[in-house]
């Protein structure tokens, strides 16, 4: 039996529907007793400066650029090994049952705290090794995934896959520091610069297949790059982040709706089998496939968008369902087509069969990415965007994904080093050039890594999905937590976080085991340390459960935060 | 139709500000903070070439002065001869 690939989409979309009209509906009336009367954060302490109600949808728009980045489309392009069910289901499922109800209660439970980071939250539902423990994963889980993020764009920009990307992606990146300035100092009129951003965006693709820069090295384009998240990590947000996030997400929209089109002009057949248990050199399917596949599915890192920022700006509880369990929804679309691009994008089964020839094959990362801008090209063909353009654009899109991903995040883990430096007392570590430098440093440490003379790409990419899942299950926790002590039911909350757990707890057990027979010292200390994470992670759910059980049931619905 | 491209237009321009409008915000804000200390260096006993100019701006100033030192995390002002609160 045959299926369509048109037809699976469709009943996954289905699925998106049906979850987001009743499941989502049924969060939010019994389980986080959303009411839209209730006066939020940015409502109660409207500043105009951080606390502002916002338009859902512009809230929205930014909830799904945010958490929307390289991750969904690499974790399923790996994926795809097993066959395209396998990732499909895990894809559709994982986002409607973990990681959309994870994004959807870390927004009601910061908006219950005062707009707080879940930092702050978890610090104080679960005490303040809680918050130790959290800054730790989110040091481990930006410099792994940062190191991957590297390696893949100067993978991508090589001779060998898209050489026409590099002068766009350069040129994107000038346009958004004139954009930056244009708006900030000179206060130009948005609508003039989204047409000129857009227009630039598209033209330089011509411009890239014309002139594409072969020349440095794979080592010279690392560090490179390296040294452009050094620049974006200390240079005003205005003058570079913010335009940049801007025609990102732009781009984001543009392309995912035009892949979708194509999809659907297309209408390909599979060219990847339904799933092979045992495709050659691959782990078992169960669990890696959990741990694969992160983003798209579920990821810890998008607690981070939604407390904190999102929810300073929800100008009622009932935009939580749209913006929480929504944009989660649409990532998980994006997710979708990269299983689409990678199993059905593909002319035969003997070409797919020869990208996907074996786990090892996949190592450097490089070959998944191009399947997915591959197939997706092929989607945009139909559409008659010719080959050239089509895969240029699609790359283009890829690395300035990665690129916005690489700035804000590195942003983000000087942040956290500055954090982690008052904690331990280091106020030198409270200076951003010093900070970013050790941010930086990290970084580098993954990005250059190496097992048997080759990028250790995949393992990374585990550790990396393994820790997202750690972060996603402690947000789970602190979710559970609060849930708990307002007396209402756990197990929406507290089974995913039992599966992230176990399926990491498993993961991270095999990989340690073949980092000490292999002898790869750097990374068994990284993965025991995230082992170590994992395992007091579970120590502190049984102590805080223990504890709070005997705490008599909370009327108000509001975080109490200690020290008042 | 006039008016439904200007909703897009702010809408737009919301979509551009609003993720970043905080960190703008504190940007400037600790600019304008440096700029307070250069005001009123001389009078905590760090000399300023420039503060027989910048003396004229004190007045203008003063208005910010309370919440100025007390994110400083100075309850009270800092200047024996310069009463605030």
């Amino acid at each position: 039996m045959t299926v369509s690939p048109l037809l699976a989409a469709l009943v996954c979309l289905g699925a998106y529907v049906v979850a987001y009209r009743f499941y989502a509906r049924f969060l939010a009336d019994r389980v986080f007793a959303l009411d839209p009367t209730r006066p939020t954060p940015a409502v109660r302490h409207r500043d105009d400066v951080d606390y502002v109600p916002a338009n859902r949808y512009v809230l929205f728009g930014h909830q799904y650029a945010s958490i929307t980045g390289l991750s969904p489309m690499l974790g399923p392009a790996i994926a795809v090994i097993w066959g395209w069910l396998p990732a499909m289901l895990w894809v559709v499922l994982g986002a409607v049952f973990i990681g959309a109800v994870h994004d959807f209660g870390a927004l009601v439970v910061s908006i219950r705290a005062r707009g707080m980071s879940l930092g702050k939250v978890t610090e104080n539902l679960v005490g303040r090794r809680g918050k130790t423990l959290f800054h730790l994963v989110i040091f481990f889980l930006i410099a792994l995934a940062m190191g991957v993020f590297v390696h893949v764009i100067a993978v991508l920009f090589s001779p060998d896959f898209y050489p026409e990307a590099v002068l766009p992606s350069g040129v994107l990146i000038g346009v958004a520091l004139a954009m930056g300035v244009a708006v900030h100092r000179s206060g130009w009129g948005i609508r003039g610069l989204t047409l000129v951003g857009l227009a630039a965006a598209l033209a330089l693709a011509f411009l890239g297949i014309r002139y594409p820069v072969v020349g440095p090295s794979l080592a010279q384009w690392k560090w490179l790059l390296l040294g452009y998240a050094f620049a974006a990590s200390v240079l005003p947000v205005w003058l570079l982040l913010q335009p940049r996030d801007y025609i990102n997400s732009l781009l984001l929209y543009v392309g995912v709706g035009a892949m979708y089109l194509g999809f659907a002009a297309t209408n390909p057949s599979f060219a990847a089998p339904a799933i092979d248990v045992a495709p050659a050199g691959a782990p078992p399917i169960v669990p890696f496939v959990f741990v694969v596949i992160a983003c798209g599915a579920a990821s810890g890192f998008h607690a981070l968008v939604s407390s904190g920022t999102s929810a300073k700006q929800l100008a009622t509880e009932g935009d939580a369902r749209f913006v929480g369990y929504g944009a989660m929804v649409g990532e998980s679309l994006l997710g979708l087509m990269a299983v689409l691009a990678c199993t059905a994008g593909f002319v035969s089964r003997e070409a797919w069969l020869e990208r996907y020839e074996s786990w090892q094959a996949a190592d450097g990362l490089g070959n998944n990415i191009a399947a997915f801008v591959r197939g997706t090209t092929h989607f945009l063909e139909t559409l008659g965007i010719p080959e050239a353009i089509g895969g240029t654009f699609v790359a283009v899109i890829v690395v300035s994904f990665a690129l916005t991903s690489l700035d804000s995040a590195t942003r983000l883990l000087r942040y956290n080093v500055s954090e982690m430096g008052d904690t331990l007392g280091v106020a030198a570590l409270g200076n951003r050039y010093v900070a970013s430098a050790v941010a930086i440093a990290a970084i580098w440490v993954f990005a250059f890594i190496q097992v048997d003379g080759e990028f250790a790409g995949l393992i990374l990419w585990q550790l990396f999905g393994t820790t997202n899942q750690l972060l996603a299950g402690l947000a789970l926790l602190a979710i559970t937590l609060y849930l708990l002590r307002r007396g209402k039911p756990l197990v929406y909350t507290a089974a995913p976080m039992g599966f992230m757990l176990a399926s990491t707890l498993t993961v991270m057990g095999t990989n340690l085991v073949g980092f000490w027979t292999a002898g790869q010292w750097l990374l068994l200390a990284t993965g025991a340390t995230v082992f170590t994470l994992a395992v007091w992670l579970v120590a502190e759910a049984a102590l805080a459960v223990a504890r709070f059980r005997r705490n008599p049931v909370l009327d108000g619905l509001e975080v109490v935060f200690r020290k008042e | 139709m006039k008016s439904r491209l200007e909703r897009a237009r702010e809408l737009l321009g919301e979509f551009y500000a609003a993720p970043y409008r905080g960190a703008v915000a504190r940007a400037r804000r600790d600019e304008d903070d440096l700029f307070m200390l250069f005001v009123f260096a001389e009078m905590m006993g760090v000399p300023n070439p420039a503060a027989y100019y910048t003396l004229e701006l004190q007045p203008l100033l003063i208005e910010r002065f309370h919440e100025w030192h007390t994110r400083m995390g100075l309850e009270h002002s800092p200047l024996d001869h310069f009463r605030c609160c």
